[in-house]
């Protein structure tokens, strides 16, 4: 297989597992045992947080370095059971109903896994008056046809179907021959495969980066809290490998990643955040620094759950983010490239203590780059004296 | 037996504030910042210590051992960063931290890229009367209807790129600060910079007089408010009690005034502790502090990213007030030195589980 093939192949692995926020432990067994298969060792929180360790070269170049990613998705769960056998549901994370319209979903029960389609709760596109154009976009107008003979609440929790119960997406993966990835959850388990090839490459060719150096697969990140528990104090850096919609701007191709400058948690660290620039830059890795306002990441919890840490996040190229997304494998095998320097680069600060002198302490302006300004307005009563 | 509050250097209160005024600041950009206060508190000889990032905590020992009390103020500000280029070679904007676009309008700007330092000014999308008349008014206000004029010859976005700005560079406001004989302070950015010269006033006035603190006690100059994280990172485990300095809305519904101190009861993350804040009045009627307590709404401080980060202490928040907070603000001199007293008379009571000292 050829290194684009295995990325694909884990790729197509990871989406043929259902793991909606809160459902994620065989998503968790799948990366554990892949890295089981790499040679690489990890720990496993107790919700299934995954934290694969890879001991740096040098004894004594400072903190520890960490990459974090989320293999949750987006999914929903059984909220209320129609009378008429339907199932309300909610979502899990935070998506709009519109792309749920038509998604083929599995619903896991205590008894076992049914099929289903989520359909807007007027779904008869041949009587029109009934108000198929006019039917509001919402979870409330999305009803869940599960494919059993039920046409009673009775029935449908005869089978074992209860409110809870985790519903998980088809991703409905494809790869195409010109590079496009199309499918759901593609955030983040396209992110989550270009790093477990990352990490396979490490290992094979016997690379050690100079940093002890951490990877975090997280669970939790599409409801926000991914990344506080699992963070080793001596680490300094966190990049957060993320799924980033383009603006599909000229400048901005399929292939090209971005390098995020700020969230809706405020902006990354500056240091780390040029650090990761000027490595690509150096490299001719295509990328463009981006706002991400809409944007969530594990960095974010990360802060939130009070780490003193720098963060990054560099993401890849997609399309239509929670939706019917895609992605293009040139930009996740640009990801893998930039991640490589990354880690097998030197820290941004070699000696980056969690406590610092003010001696060390890093500047952000020189102060000769600052335009002199000639603002001098002279004092009213000065100039109104010398008329008086 | 309350301590009485002790005298305030006025004329220092006002130098590190005009200083600190003049360092640009938004929240992750506040590294000359923190460089100017771990000077000025090198230079009134008050310990500290630096985080990774840049959160300073001062330290003034008690006596002796146990808990120790946290004041916490911050020294990030608002601001924007570049959010797009347009065609036209003006720049978008994405706030830094949460204020509205509205006072953005004829803020006049130092955009910080990786090659160059541009200056330039914000300006509505429709921003001559002569050109577009009424439709002036008709625009509505909000960050995609403003836009930067950088003061550099360019007219497309590839020229503008030319210069070096991209995306995601720090745009920092002017504070344009005016000190009025009548002891109003009119500047952006007083949110926080007016609470930290009032801590650092305060921080002085004890070492004048060599008073020590009643419990341990950390001062933190936190940089990410702005965006809810500051304090979560920074405590240690003894803190018992954690008191948090910043500005306080003046608007009509609100009782917070521009002189005393402004004691808020209750924010939008929730009450702050009922004792601790009855403690703080107590002692500005002991000290003779004019005071007030007000509720704000729409407020989130330090105090709650400690409480969210999983810390348990006992916290309040005291507050200068100040009339347009995150917009043109304006505070006067009175409610700084009144909060500055009362840290002077809070540092050196016991704490509120402890005894006398």
């Amino acid at each position: 297989m050829t290194p684009r093939e295995r990325l694909k192949q884990t790729l197509l692995d990871l989406l043929a597992i259902p793991s909606p926020s809160g459902f994620t432990d065989e998503v968790t067994r799948y990366i554990a045992s892949l890295l089981s298969d790499i040679g690489v060792a990890y720990d496993i929180t107790r919700r299934g947080t995954l934290r694969a360790h890879i001991p740096g070269a040098a004894a004594n170049c400072g903190p520890a370095q960490a990459v974090v990613c989320h293999a949750d998705t987006i999914g929903a769960m059984v909220r209320e059971i129609l009378p008429s056998g339907r199932i309300r549901v909610a979502p899990i994370g935070h998506w709009s109903s519109r792309f749920a319209e038509g998604a083929r979903v599995s619903v896991f029960s205590e008894v076992r896994a049914y099929r289903g389609t989520l359909l807007p709760c007027v779904a008869w596109g041949q009587s029109r008056d009934a108000g198929v154009e006019t039917v509001p976009i919402g979870w409330d107008h999305i009803e869940l046809r599960i494919d059993e003979m039920v046409t009673s609440a009775a029935a449908v929790r005869a089978r074992g179907i209860e409110i809870g119960d985790f519903i998980a997406l088809d991703t409905q993966a494809e790869t195409l021959d010109n590079g496009f990835i199309v499918g759901r959850s593609l955030d983040n388990k396209a992110g989550v495969a270009a790093v477990l090839e990352c990490i396979r490459d490490l290992i094979v060719e016997e690379v050690r980066p100079p940093r002890d150096l951490y990877f975090l697969f997280t669970v939790t990140e599409t409801v926000g809290t991914g990344a506080g528990s699992a963070l080793l104090p001596a680490v300094s850096e966190l990049v957060t490998i993320d799924f980033a919609a383009e603006a599909w701007a000229e400048h901005c191709p399929f292939e090209h990643l971005t390098v995020a400058s700020a969230d809706a948690a405020g902006p990354y660290d500056y240091h780390l955040t040029q650090h990761i620039a000027d490595l690509a830059r150096d490299r001719d890795i295509p990328f463009e620094k981006r706002l991400l306002p809409a944007h969530h990441s594990d960095a974010a919890a990360a802060l939130a759950a009070g780490h003193d840490v720098r963060t990054a996040v560099l993401a890849y190229a997609g399309d239509a983010s929670h939706s019917l997304e895609r992605t293009h494998v040139r930009s996740l095998e640009n990801l893998q490239q930039l991640l490589r320097a990354y880690v097998t680069a030197q820290p941004t600060f070699c000696d980056d203590r969690s406590l610092t002198s003010i001696k060390d302490f890093s500047h952000q302006i020189d102060s000769d780059s600052l335009p002199p300004r000639e603002r001098e307005v002279p004092d009213p009563g000065e100039v109104l004296k010398k008329l008086q | 037996m309350t301590p009485a509050a002790l005298e305030i250097d006025d004329a220092f209160l006002k130098r590190v504030l005009l200083d600190m005024l003049a360092i640009p600041s938004p929240t992750g950009f506040t590294d000359e910042l923190v460089h100017y206060v771990c000077e000025a508190l090198r230079a009134i000889d008050v310990p500290f210590e630096l985080s990774r990032r840049g959160t300073v905590r001062a330290m003034l020992a008690a006596s002796g051992p146990g808990s120790s009390r946290v004041i916490a103020n911050h020294l990030d500000t608002i601001g924007a960063s570049v959010a797009s280029i347009r065609s036209n070679g003006r720049l978008g904007l994405q706030p830094v931290g949460t204020w509205s676009s509205r006072f953005a309008e004829g803020g006049r700007v130092t955009v910080f890229s990786r090659d160059r330092v541009l200056r330039g000014q914000v300006l509505p999308l429709l921003a001559s009367g002569h050109a577009f008349n009424e439709a002036v008014d008709q625009l509505p206000v909000g960050w995609d209807k403003v836009e930067v004029r950088i003061n550099w010859p360019t007219s497309s976005a590839a020229q503008t790129r030319d210069l070096g700005v991209r995306e995601g560079d720090f745009v920092a406001f002017d504070s344009d600060p005016e000190w009025d004989p009548s002891g109003f302070i009119t500047a952006r950015h007083l949110d926080n910079k007016a609470g930290a010269a009032a801590v650092l006033a305060a921080l002085k006035a004890m070492r004048d007089v060599g008073a020590k603190p009643c419990a341990n006690l950390s001062v933190l100059f936190t940089i990410t408010e702005e965006v809810g994280t500051g304090a979560g990172a920074s405590l240690g485990a003894d803190v018992a009690e954690f008191l948090g300095i910043d500005i306080g809305p003046v608007a009509p519904g609100q009782n917070a005034a521009e002189t005393g101190v402004t004691l808020c009861a209750q924010d939008t993350s929730g009450p702050f502790d009922r004792r601790l804040t009855r403690r703080l009045r107590q002692l500005c009627r002991d000290a003779q502090i004019p005071h007030q307590t007000d509720v704000f709404r729409y407020y989130y401080s330090d105090a709650n990213s400690a409480i969210v980060a999983g810390h348990d202490v006992q916290h309040a928040l005291i507050c200068f007030g100040t009339d347009a907070t995150h917009g043109y603000e304006r505070t006067h001199v009175d409610s700084l030195l009144s909060v500055a007293r009362l840290l002077t008379v809070y540092a050196r009571s016991p704490l509120l589980q402890h005894d006398p000292c």
